[in-house]
């Protein structure tokens, strides 16, 4: 479904994604690990178009343009944020409306020329937001703004957001950072029941968290330096010396 | 549990969510105040004295309402601040006066007025879309000023520092509204008019696709939505409501010169918005009126009335950040946190 191919992110000097490749197929979870610096969030913003990149982005064969974001919302390609990235003078459910992928009628001349079919959108759309809500637990906590809740909440809100766009992929970035182990494994169960539902998405997931992957993905690649230095399944990555030496360095004893 | 599960459990009607309130951008008690405004305003030439120059107030105060409401529109809901106002306010005067008298009357004034304001702010969000805040407020006072300048040399279109007489008065299907009353209550329906499309803006979700692209320009952008388009927008339509504002100002009058537009304007409106209530649209009205009927009271202690004026603004900025509109907000706050 969506292919990246020889993806390369340079800040001044500095190469951080340095010809990384991809592939993602429909209902696909793979794992993206890496040691801090590695690359991983940048690959994640370069594929969004946060941040320019050179090499091809394709969608089922379809060419998108790096560096202009939106593009992959509007190809159902979703994703979320390191820290969660909510407007906190919003309520739970207007922040999960803005995710909504339906952009007719959301301008400043419908407001005022066609308000009747504004509004009946406006309601087709609250359906969905609350059902979002609902999927994320937080449907009782609706008309509450957003910068009253818990970080954890916070999060599952950003994923409820993401959950009302229905997307066919979805790009998680360091989904349980600063979560404890209670909350981490209810986000594993909810990620894990939203991929079983028939319109499930493909899901690329970077994290630390080991027990996070390896509950979630089949597939995990692993980036040191901006280049990927292994993949496969998550037994086989965690076996190869490359990936230990990243993660705890290596050690030369002259005998 | 997938949505159409859910949907089904929780079992909504069509588009109503059963026990679930009005949509959240139909929130506020917006009609109401609007309701209020008009009975206030319908009223207020009766109440406030009916001398020339009571009204004369009254309607200043009118013009500084519709003033603020274009800031409100630029810097409370675009997020991109004014300083031009009082060029775009001078351009909205003389350009109104002129299509009045080539064109066809105060109407065809009005709508060039508004028209000029809305090619102003285009122009200023086309030319300064990558400066930021402070800078962006920095160009938008050069425009101000440049603006103001052109007026001052191009005297066959303004007659610069000797001014202009040659002025059309307002009139409604062929009625000539020659008095001040009259010509308040012409400006009085074009201000709530204004504040009712401003009521539809808000309740509306591009309200809240514009508040996001505000606060989280990136996300917004990522998610889909046009951040800057939509701020762009919200910028015109507040530079052609300052616009407007030129018109009704310049056709109450049989004479205005270049003196009316000077920089204390900007100063003025952003006050008056600041003290009003940046965030909520019933600022703009409540600053106006304060700021222009608090001289007027205080001119009995003339001598005192700079260091009251003062410390009246202070007291507000500090203890209700959210301007007057938002004191109940925020003495609740306190109350929660004691």
């Amino acid at each position: 479904m969506l292919e990246a191919r020889d993806i390369r992110v340079r800040f001044g000097g500095v190469v951080a994604v340095n010809g990384v490749s991809l592939t993602l197929n429909a209902n696909e979870v793979v794992g993206l690990i890496g040691p801090n610096g590695s690359g991983k969030s940048t690959f994640i913003n370069a594929l969004t178009g946060l941040v320019g990149a050179a090499g091809t982005l394709e969608l089922d064969g379809t060419r998108v343009k790096l560096g202009v974001p939106g593009q992959m919302s509007r190809l159902g390609i979703l994703r979320t944020y390191q820290t969660p990235q909510l407007n906190d003078d919003m309520t739970c459910l207007e922040n999960v409306l803005t995710g909504v992928p339906d952009w007719r009628l959301r301008s400043l001349g419908a407001s005022w020329t066609r308000r009747r079919s504004m509004l009946k959108m406006e309601r087709e759309h609250l359906e969905r937001a609350h059902a979002a809500l609902a999927f994320a637990r937080l449907g009782a906590r609706w008309d509450q703004l957003a910068g009253g809740l818990a970080y954890g909440e916070r999060r599952r809100l950003e994923l409820a957001r993401t959950y009302a766009g229905q997307p066919r992929g979805l790009l998680l970035d360091e989904p349980a950072a600063g979560l404890n182990h209670v909350e981490t494994s209810g986000l594993v169960e909810l990620l894990a029941e939203w991929r079983k539902e028939p319109s499930g998405p493909a899901m690329l997931i970077v994290e630390h968290k080991i027990e996070f992957l390896e509950e979630l993905c089949e597939r995990m690649i692993v980036l040191e330096l901006g280049s990927q230095i292994a993949q496969g399944r998550p037994a086989e990555v965690w076996a190869d010396p490359r990936v230990i030496d990243a993660y705890l360095g290596s050690v030369t004893i002259d005998a | 549990m997938s949505v159409t599960d859910l949907l089904q459990r929780t079992r909504l009607r069509p588009g109503v969510p059963d026990g679930v309130p009005a949509t959240p951008p139909l929130r506020g008690r917006q009609y109401p105040f609007l309701g209020l405004v008009v009975l206030v305003g319908l009223f207020a030439p009766a109440i406030m004295g009916g001398s020339d120059y009571d009204t004369g107030v009254l309607t200043t105060v009118i013009i500084h309402a519709v003033l603020t409401l274009g800031l409100f529109w630029c810097f409370s809901l675009g997020g991109l601040f004014t300083f031009a106002t009082y060029g775009v306010y001078a351009a909205g005067a003389y350009t109104s006066i002129w299509a009045a008298n080539h064109l066809g009357g105060f109407w065809s004034g009005l709508v060039a007025a508004t028209l000029i304001g809305a090619v102003l702010g285009a122009l200023i969000t086309v030319l300064f879309a990558r400066c930021s805040m402070v800078y962006f407020a920095i160009a938008t006072m050069a425009c101000g000023a440049l603006l103001v300048i052109l007026f001052r040399e191009w005297t066959s279109f303004t007659g610069g520092f000797s001014g202009q007489a040659d002025i059309k008065l307002p009139s409604l299907f062929g009625y000539q509204l020659d008095t001040y009353v009259k010509r308040y209550y012409l400006m009085f329906a074009v201000l709530a008019l204004l504040l009712l499309l401003t009521i539809f803006f808000l309740r509306s979700p591009a309200a809240r696709d514009l508040q996001l692209a505000k606060g989280n320009g990136p996300v917004a952008a990522v998610i889909g939505l046009h951040p800057k388009r939509a701020q762009s927008a919200a910028f015109i339509v507040g530079c052609a409501i300052q616009g407007i504002a030129g018109s009704l100002y310049a056709h109450n009058t049989s004479y205005i010169s270049l003196e009316a537009f000077h920089i204390d304007i900007a100063l003025l409106v952003l006050l008056m918005l600041l003290l009003g209530g940046v965030s909520s649209i019933y600022g703009p009205l409540i600053g106006a009126a304060l700021l222009i009927y608090l001289p007027e009271y205080l001119r009995d202690i003339q001598k005192y009335s700079d260091l009251v004026y003062g410390v009246a603004v202070l007291v507000v900025v500090v203890a209700f950040p959210k301007g007057i509109a938002g004191v109940r907000g925020s003495i609740q706050k306190r109350i929660n946190h004691a």
